[in-house]
């Protein structure tokens, strides 16, 4: 299957990752990243906890109640 | 250790935060839940270890992330795109607007390495500072501050995304995962 060529600079390093020091993220790529990224985290963080999760942290009710 | 009940409350204050980091590792809720779920019970088994005072939020990370890479070891499960899936979802975007669409970005997100998917999540995501997220990571500033670069780098590659920030036309983009078949 024929490569379709990519418009974008080559990798720059040695690795062929492309992504050394010397071609740091442009600032609107970080800030669209960014953006991306406190979306995504948000609608995690906006849910309602799972009572399982909640539930386990009752067991530290239960042991202070053993204590006293 | 705190008082129960303040270290309680403090807990649940960060569940939402420990959950959001939790699913940038695991990839579905019920395992990142599971890895919640995991991370509670040995936070408890071990609170007495705990600091008070010191960075409560930092030592839950901790913990999930060494568990998460604990479990990924064990099943020595990689990422991968077998079915190209992702290389065809981007292929036929079909409208260029300047902008990215959320589940195209976390589909790409999903593409990136584990130690690239954290990075991003503490410092871009999550407030960390680059001390704590290398507290977090066990490894120094700087290299969270590299790691942190590549993987904007290598998730603006894998969005297709041009130094403007705009996605390349798809006739002009190389797809990788088809390019050598």
């Amino acid at each position: 299957m024929e490569a379709l060529v990519s418009k974008k600079a080559p990798p720059q390093d040695a690795s062929g990752a492309g992504y050394g020091k010397s071609r740091p993220a442009s600032a609107t790529h970080k800030a669209l990243i960014t953006r991306n990224l406190k979306l995504a985290y948000g609608q995690v963080a906006s849910e309602p906890v799972p009572k399982r999760l909640l539930d386990i942290l009752s067991t530290l009710d239960s042991a202070e109640d053993k204590k006293s | 250790m705190n008082a129960p009940g303040a270290f309680k409350a403090e807990l649940i204050e960060l569940l939402p935060s420990l959950r959001a980091f939790a699913r940038s590792l695991a990839h579905n809720s019920a395992q990142a839940d599971d890895l919640v779920q995991d991370t509670l019970v040995k936070a408890l088994a071990n609170v007495e270890r705990f600091e008070p005072g010191t960075n409560l939020r930092a030592w839950l990370f901790t913990i999930l992330r060494n568990h998460y890479y604990s479990q990924l070891r064990k099943l020595k499960r990689e990422v991968e795109d077998a079915d190209g899936k992702f290389a065809a979802r981007l292929a036929v975007r079909p409208e260029q607007d300047g902008s990215v669409d959320l589940e195209d970005f976390k589909v790409a997100f999903s593409q990136l390495a584990p130690d690239h998917r954290e990075v991003l999540t503490l410092v871009g995501a999550s407030g960390c500072s680059y001390e704590e997220a290398a507290q977090i990571c066990g490894c120094a500033v700087g290299t969270i501050k590299s790691r942190v670069n590549r993987a904007r780098r290598k998730l603006a590659d894998l969005l297709g995304l041009d130094d403007e920030g705009q996605p390349i036309p798809s006739e002009g983009r190389m797809i990788e995962d088809t390019a050598s078949v």
